[in-house]
């Protein structure tokens, strides 16, 4: 897919490809925590997160060398390999329900925070949890990765109304089970 | 101009999909949702009850990336090379290099022969040495020699 306008993130590839270590790091530390937060919050789990975001970036580094400019943005692209990581993932879940569940914010992270801020927290992170794998994607791409409804679109490969109709589901969810959350406690 | 059309029904929309904060809104359609907010009560209503659950999403904030998964990523890019001090060979021939300088003082220590011991064994030999020019330093005892 042709993407409008230059890809800011190009030239860091180009130099990546030629084996340049600062712009290893550059990008590194430009997409991980990006592409970390993408996958912690389609997940649930660290431990998953960061080897879906190791992945993604190994996958970067075999691209670099011949990655074809103009074809799409990395970001995109990224995101892209990502959620689809992501997806396997829910879907080997799925088959396999003995798995563990995903484990609950880390306590150490959240220490800091009030205690209701924490609550509230845990309580996103459960009703997110809920939700069906491609609404918490719109959710995810839309609303934390800050993604344009087009860009997300694009990404999930439907057309902006379905982005749309994903969304307001999805945010329906949440509000009914946050509201839920509220009145068990 | 003719903007994008703007009603109740479409901004019930726009906000339900995309919550309350305009930025968020498309882009074709944020200037006129935003002036419709000002003019209508019920768009302002929507507004407040979406921005609710905004803010509860808002709290919800991962962990950051650790930085072990930091030098993991790093590792594996091209052309990436690992500091010396860090990798795991500099560590064991480190460790290689100290255990044979503190194996040859110990060695040292306990089999080489005692040189000097007979000397430094007997003080009174060791004194006369200094008169009879035995001694390497023997001259400077010299002081009352004939012209």
């Amino acid at each position: 897919m042709k993407h409008p306008g230059p890809d800011p993130d190009e030239d860091l590839l180009i130099r990546v490809g030629r084996g340049e270590p600062a712009a290893a790091r550059a990008l590194v530390a430009r997409k991980l925590p990006r592409l970390l937060s993408l996958a912690r919050r389609m997940l649930g789990d660290q431990g998953e997160a960061e080897d879906v975001a190791q992945e993604v970036f190994l996958r970067t580094w075999r691209q670099a060398p011949t990655w074809r400019t103009g074809e799409a943005k990395l970001d995109s692209w990224m995101h892209r390999v990502a959620l689809n990581l992501c997806y396997d993932r829910l879907r080997r879940r799925r088959e396999n329900p003995t798995a563990e569940p995903p484990e609950q914010e880390d306590p150490g992270v959240a220490a800091d925070l009030g205690l209701i801020r924490r609550q509230t927290g845990d309580a996103v992170a459960s009703a997110m949890a809920t939700l069906p794998a491609r609404q918490r994607a719109a959710i995810v791409l839309c609303y934390y990765q800050e993604l344009s409804n087009i860009e997300a679109a694009a990404l999930m490969e439907v057309s902006i109304e379905a982005m749309e109709s994903l969304l307001s589901r999805a945010r329906r969810a949440l509000r009914l089970a946050l509201a839920d959350e509220a009145v068990q406690e | 101009m003719d903007g994008p059309v703007m009603d109740q029904d479409r901004f019930d929309r726009l906000v339900e999909a995309y919550g309350a904060a305009p930025w968020r809104w498309p882009e074709g359609e944020r200037d006129a949702a935003t002036r419709f907010v000002q003019e209508s009560p019920a768009a302002a209503e929507k507004l407040a009850r979406a921005r609710m659950l905004d803010e509860a999403l808002d709290v919800w904030t991962p962990a950051g990336a650790p930085g072990a998964l930091r030098e993991r990523v790093l590792g594996s890019a091209p052309g990436w090379r690992v500091p010396v001090f860090r990798r795991p060979r500099f560590w064991w021939a480190s460790a290689g290099l100290a255990s044979a300088c503190a194996l040859g003082v110990v060695v040292g220590a306990v089999a080489a022969p005692p040189l000097t011991a007979s000397r430094e064994a007997d003080p009174v030999s060791a004194l006369a040495s200094q008169f009879d020019g035995s001694a390497p330093f023997g001259g400077a005892f010299d002081v009352g020699a004939a012209p």
